[in-house]
């Protein structure tokens, strides 16, 4: 006789999934089936596991197996992960044999197919269905049996069957329908302006394609008719189809846009080449056929051949707009070659040439067209291989994603500039793909309540490079911020007040600057400082529990702490291991890091490594010892005698003795050390000075080293005392989605070295990295510098081009970037490109070409005709 | 008392089979006119057999809109057989094109849930994505329609239930096949041009799932097309391996894979025969003014009609007021009905 108690299962069981159960279940049901259920699963598991696990080879294999399958963790996909790292080469069998495990041991519950009784046509049919299901004791069988007695023989072109047959989409873990048809693409659809095209967008790429997608090309894209109503959402889709890319080569027909390393262009191909080189010859026939206008012209091999080459090959390469725009072409160019070669017998309506290019933009306008003189000519001064983006074009594998390897490799033999990752696809139709490992938010099409919001979901690239493990991300709309009475913003915008950038989300206002008013502890009333706050203009640094440096308290509380979140003194001056907060058998190590949110306190500044000899070779947080080898991780390092000299991969090119001051105010004990925590090197020695807040320098004390190159003449970046050659963005952004996305990950505090990292990432110029810092005043501070030795004036320049890049991505949302779950916070970020004094750099600006000054005068004059008549 | 793991395991192990999923087996048991290999399918890919249902449904929709003003109107003697299997029929030209239908809406159902990625396994066509390059030298992108996964399946479990070596199972193999032919003919490409210059030479492509209406006209010419054929029978066995125009110009010709074929005449369908699967046209609604098929005349074989007299009412002139309710005006009709005798 069998007595199974509760208490036996939870032995049995180690509790966890029951007590778990009452919240999901209602406990009617936890009584009786689901317990039931729970018992078998359970059970399931368990011989599962015995049966799993004999196949382990190795120890450490055997022992993972057997505590995944004894204790029913709540976060099944770590335990997973760890599993996998034990268990992959020869015990492989292991791990396929648990994920079968796995897959098939979900209990199911017969409520949960209530919902299917409500498909039948008939009401007996019906409510027989429903009593059966929610009373049924018995097995399955016997429930089909009787709702067979109820309903009918089953047909599976009945929907009650077709819905008993379906399994619900939540327990399927293999779909394409995690992510929808293309996630990436499915984030533009939020920025459709009116109702009907974003149901179509969304339809077109979350699931019905087939359908929809005619329709959508149909009545939301703007290139016929033109419209600027949809330009918003199509620029974005425009980004994720063809995203800006740095430079041109290899150009056959379109030669002029050869060699052009600093300039962004979408379609720099040989498909593109050859469109170019048809468009060219169908016009030959005498007709320029756009989609917004058809224009007879004359023969236009004799009438400015070179132009009209120049126009067919801006309209393929697509160089990259400051502001895009259907019409890409300026109005001067198109005025400046109608009016020389249009065929005014053939021009329909009495339409004069002003009349058709006035649609189009102007010149005036900063970036809003291609300006063709420039195409005019050749360019040549890309020849030399001062700037290489290896990963375009792309020599990685089809599911493949490349990052620039900007630190020396391992083994030499071999080395190659780029590192092919395996990754994950962002649905099934999408180009898009993220790296193995990373986190991704993806549109959940689970709408929310109110119309407009915006609801994601956060899900995680596997192992098996599928899209899983997915959670909800808190929804939010486009609200509107109340600045002053009767004055509002709406959500998703950017704005200046007093001199402030502030950008409006989800009904909050993000400002660049704390605006903290109420006089500040230590701050003296009877001067007005300039300072934040009102602040004292004195160096007396504190260590908040964020891990950063504030130059003093009164900034620390500004930025939102007060007494208890601070101690005297800068960070690097703190031992973060004095309280002994490891256990026994584990060594304590400083792991100084900034965190974005420090919600629950968590942002430690110290790891435990374990003192024993067996270290964990997949767990990758490089260090480097004081000979420059590199390690995967502390334990490794320690477990070959050797002394930690800084956290982060080795550098090269950098001194690794005498202190240093980088830019973020924190001490670092070498320029090697400052630039593997991605900070760029204020000054020599401790850091002693306020630097420059507001505008005004506080750095008497310090003096700065030479900048390299030398005509290379720098900005100050905030909070800092001397000027580093790079470009900087200074980005806003919302804590609430870094605490969210802090959440969700479950991996530790979002720290500035994570975004930053990931932001290295994007960038696709191998001479150019990413630094920064959290400034005292609440952003991110970005700089996008070179990493050469002496780099050359081009090599500045395609890192300004890089940081304008990146800003145009974060300024717009773009899901090039809003996919990665680590840089969804940042909302908006205004550049400062760095400049280069023109009187030490070489003659490189291409001299203005004879017919270049031609078409400008002739251009010139024909305007001024136009004016008089 | 404890119980020690292993043997409360032992107990319930017999159990555990049906906890994996609800019912699916146990459905696909029950669901009667299967053939045993449908069955297995049906267990191991529960959700594709919903997509076959729908398409058989899809197909005899069709079928009956197609044959709406003929006198057999695609309905079947015995409504358990209709599931898959029409043998009630009899080997006739409306036999071969109702499975030729459900073949194709099997088909274009499985192909279509695949986009909407409703089915585990399959998708958009992966032969067709990720900017493969055409021959014409365009791209390929978007979600092509995974034809071939849905013929394969459709093919599959269609034709899993034809396992007797007999004439009639040959006929309805062919059109079975003639019918997802049908599907695979009327396949389109749809295209997105990039960039603003007109000539539109860079463009992305996919192929997409023709309305269904399409397919069921391609096979409607067919069916009026369709050739009679006669088994031809093995030497030795004395089974029929394969089937032959019985009308060809030279001997031993085989039919087209896209025909249809069928090996008995059709009767007129008339009056009601169980033999033959006709249901006869008494009381079907005839059109007294046409000479077509569905003329009074034809429908009704001669036998005469009656006539039915009502009125009709329905809201017409409707206005909408501001805000927000709407003004209807009755309007009524005498109109008159004819079903035959």
């Amino acid at each position: 006789m069998l007595i199974i108690t509760y208490t036996n299962i939870k032995q049995l069981c180690y509790g966890t999934y029951i007590f778990q159960a009452t919240s999901d279940v209602s406990l009617s049901r936890y009584c009786d089936t689901s317990v039931e259920n729970l018992l078998f699963s359970c059970l399931h598991r368990q011989k599962g596991g015995e049966k799993c696990c004999s196949h382990a080879e190795t120890f450490s294999c055997s022992l993972v197996c057997q505590s995944y399958h004894t204790y029913n963790s709540t976060n099944k996909r770590e335990e997973k992960d760890i599993l996998f790292k034990h268990c992959h080469g020869n015990n492989e069998k292991v791990y396929r044999c648990v994920q079968r495990q796995s897959r098939s041991t979900r209990a199911s519950n017969p409520a949960d197919k209530i919902p299917c009784c409500d498909r039948d046509t008939t009401p007996q049919c019906r409510d027989r269905c429903r009593d059966i299901l929610k009373t049924s004791t018995g097995d399955d069988s016997s429930i089909i049996e009787d709702v067979i007695a109820a309903c009918g023989q089953p047909d599976v072109r009945l929907p009650l069957w077709q819905c008993f047959l379906k399994t619900p989409a939540a327990k399927r873990n293999e779909t394409p329908l995690v992510t929808g048809l293309d996630s990436a693409k499915l984030q533009c659809c939020s920025k459709a302006k009116t109702s009907r095209c974003r149901d179509l967008c969304t339809w077109t790429y979350n699931s019905d394609f087939v359908q929809h997608s005619k329709e959508f090309y149909q009545s939301c894209s703007y290139i016929q008719p033109v419209s600027m109503l949809e330009a918003s959402m199509h620029n974005c889709l425009t980004d994720v189809e063809e995203p800006c890319q740095l430079g041109c080569k290899g150009l056959d027909f379109c030669s002029n846009f050869n060699y052009r390393p600093t300039q962004l262009f979408r379609s720099c191909n040989s498909q593109a080449d050859k469109a170019a080189r048809d468009a060219v010859k169908a016009w030959e026939k005498g007709t320029i056929s756009l989609p917004q206008m058809t224009i007879p012209v004359r023969d236009i091999r004799q009438c400015k051949p070179e132009v009209w080459k120049a126009i067919a090959c801006a309209l393929q390469i697509k160089p990259c707009l400051k502001k895009p725009s259907p019409l890409s072409l300026c109005m001067e160019d198109c005025i400046y070659i109608l009016s020389e070669c249009v065929d005014k017998n053939r021009l329909s309506g009495h339409k004069t040439v002003p009349q058709l290019c006035n649609a189009l933009p102007s010149k005036q306008e900063d970036g809003a067209c291609i300006s063709l003189s420039q195409y005019l000519s050749n360019n040549d001064i890309g020849k030399d291989n001062e700037v290489t983006s290896p990963c375009h074009p792309n020599p990685c594998g089809k599911r493949e994603v490349c990052q620039v390897r900007r630190r020396k490799c391992k083994h030499l033999e071999d080395c190659k500039p780029y590192i092919c990752k395996e990754g994950c696809m962002l649905g099934q139709m999408s180009t898009f793909l993220v790296p193995r490992g990373v986190y991704v938010r993806i549109p959940d099409k689970v709408h929310g309540t109110q119309p407009n919001e915006q609801c994601y979901k956060a899900c995680h690239c596997s192992h098996r490079n599928k899209i899983e493990n997915c959670k909800q991300l808190p929804c939010f709309t486009d609200k509107h911020c109340v600045i002053g009475p009767k004055h509002r913003k709406g959500g998703g915008t950017h704005f200046t007040i007093d001199k402030t950038l502030c950008a409006c989300h989800d009904g909050h206002m993000i400002c660049s600057k704390n605006n903290c008013k109420s006089p500040m502890v230590g701050a003296t009333t009877s001067i007005i400082s300039d300072m934040p706050g009102n602040c004292p203009a004195h160096y007396k640094p504190v260590c908040a529990k964020n891990g950063k440096t504030y130059p003093n308290f009164c900034l620390a509380k500004c930025a939102g702490f007060d007494e208890n979140d601070v101690v005297q003194g800068s960070c690097s001056s703190q031992d973060p291991c004095s309280n002994e907060a490891c256990g026994a058998g584990q060594r304590c190590v400083a792991r100084r890091q900034v965190c974005l949110s420090y919600i629950d306190n968590n942002c430690n500044q110290f790891e435990c490594v374990s003192e024993s000899m067996t270290c964990n070779p997949h767990y990758h947080d490089s260090v480097c010892d004081d000979t420059g080898e590199e390690f995967t991780n502390a334990c490794i390092l320690f477990s070959h005698e050797r002394t930690l000299a800084y956290r982060g991969h080795c550098m090269s090119g950098c001194s690794n003795t005498g202190e240093v001051c980088g830019h973020n105010g924190e001490t670092y004990p070498s320029q090697c050390a400052a630039m593997a925590d991605r900070t760029t090197v204020d000054y020599l020695g401790e850091c002693r000075a306020l630097g420059n807040l507001t505008g005004r320098s506080h750095c008497s004390n310090v003096k700065c080293q030479p900048l390299k190159p030398k005509h290379c003449k720098g900005l100050i970046p905030p909070g800092g005392c001397c000027p580093v050659c790079a470009a900087e963005l200074h980005a806003l952004f919302d804590p609430s989605q870094v605490e969210s996305a802090t959440r969700v990950m479950n991996e530790g505090p979002l720290t500035v070295t994570t975004v930053l990292n990931e932001l290295s990432n994007q960038l696709t110029i191998a001479e150019c990295d990413i630094f920064g810092y959290l400034s005292s005043e609440g952003g991110l501070v970005i700089l996008v510098s070179t990493i050469v030795d002496q780099p050359t004036n081009l090599q500045l320049e395609a890192c300004n081009s890089e940081a304008q890049r990146l800003e145009h991505l974060i300024r717009t949302g773009s899901p090039l970037l809003q996919s990665y779950l680590t840089l969804t916070p940042l909302l908006v970020a205004p550049v400062r490109k760095v400049t280069i004094d023109p009187s030490h750099s070489i003659n490189e600006s291409p001299s203005l070409n004879p017919s270049v000054l031609i078409l400008l005068t002739t251009f010139l004059v024909l305007i001024f005709k136009q004016r008089v008549s | 008392m404890t119980v020690s793991p292993t043997v409360v395991w032992a107990a319930f192990s017999m159990a555990l089979s049906s906890v994996v999923a609800l019912g699916a087996n146990i459905i696909c048991n029950k669901i009667p006119g299967m053939a045993p290999k449908q069955r297995a399918i049906c267990r191991s890919r529960p959700d594709a057999i919903v997509s076959i249902g729908e398409g058989a449904k899809l197909g005899l929709t069709e079928c009956q809109y197609q044959f709406r003003f003929m006198r057999w109107n695609c309905s079947t003697l015995d409504s358990n057989d209709s599931m898959f299997g029409y043998e009630s029929l009899g080997g006739t030209k409306e036999a071969a094109f109702i499975y030729a239908m459900t073949s194709a809406g099997v088909s274009y159902a499985i192909t279509q849930s695949c986009g909407l990625g409703s089915l585990p396994n399959c998708g958009c066509d992966k032969d067709k994505g990720d900017g493969k390059l055409a021959p014409q030298g365009w791209k390929w992108g978007g979600c092509s329609a995974d034809i071939k996964h849905g013929l394969r399946l459709a093919r599959k479990f269609m034709d899993a239930r034809e396992i007797a070596q007999n004439a009639r199972s040959l006929m309805n193999l062919h059109n079975n096949r003639a019918g997802r032919k049908a599907v695979k003919d009327n396949m389109g490409t749809d295209c997105k041009c990039h960039g603003v210059s007109g000539s539109c030479t860079m463009k992305t492509c996919w192929t997409t799932l023709p309305p269904f209406r399409k397919i069921g006209d391609s096979l409607k010419k067919r069916y009026k097309k369709s050739k009679i054929v006669v088994p031809y029978l093995g030497r030795r066995a004395r089974t029929a391996v394969t089937l032959i125009l019985k009308r060809a110009k030279r001997p031993h010709r085989k039919p087209r894979r896209s025909h249809l074929v069928y090996l008995d005449k059709s009767p007129n369908y008339c009056d009601f025969d169980g033999k033959t699967g006709s249901l006869g046209t008494v009381g079907r609604k005839c059109n007294r003014t046409t000479k077509d098929t569905d003329g009074c005349d034809l429908m009704c074989c001669g036998r005469g009609y009656n006539t039915h007299q009502y009125t009709r009412t329905w809201q017409c002139n409707c206005k909408f007021h501001w805000c927000c309710y709407v003004n209807c005006n009755k309007c009524s009709e005498r109109t008159e009905e004819y079903t035959c005798k």
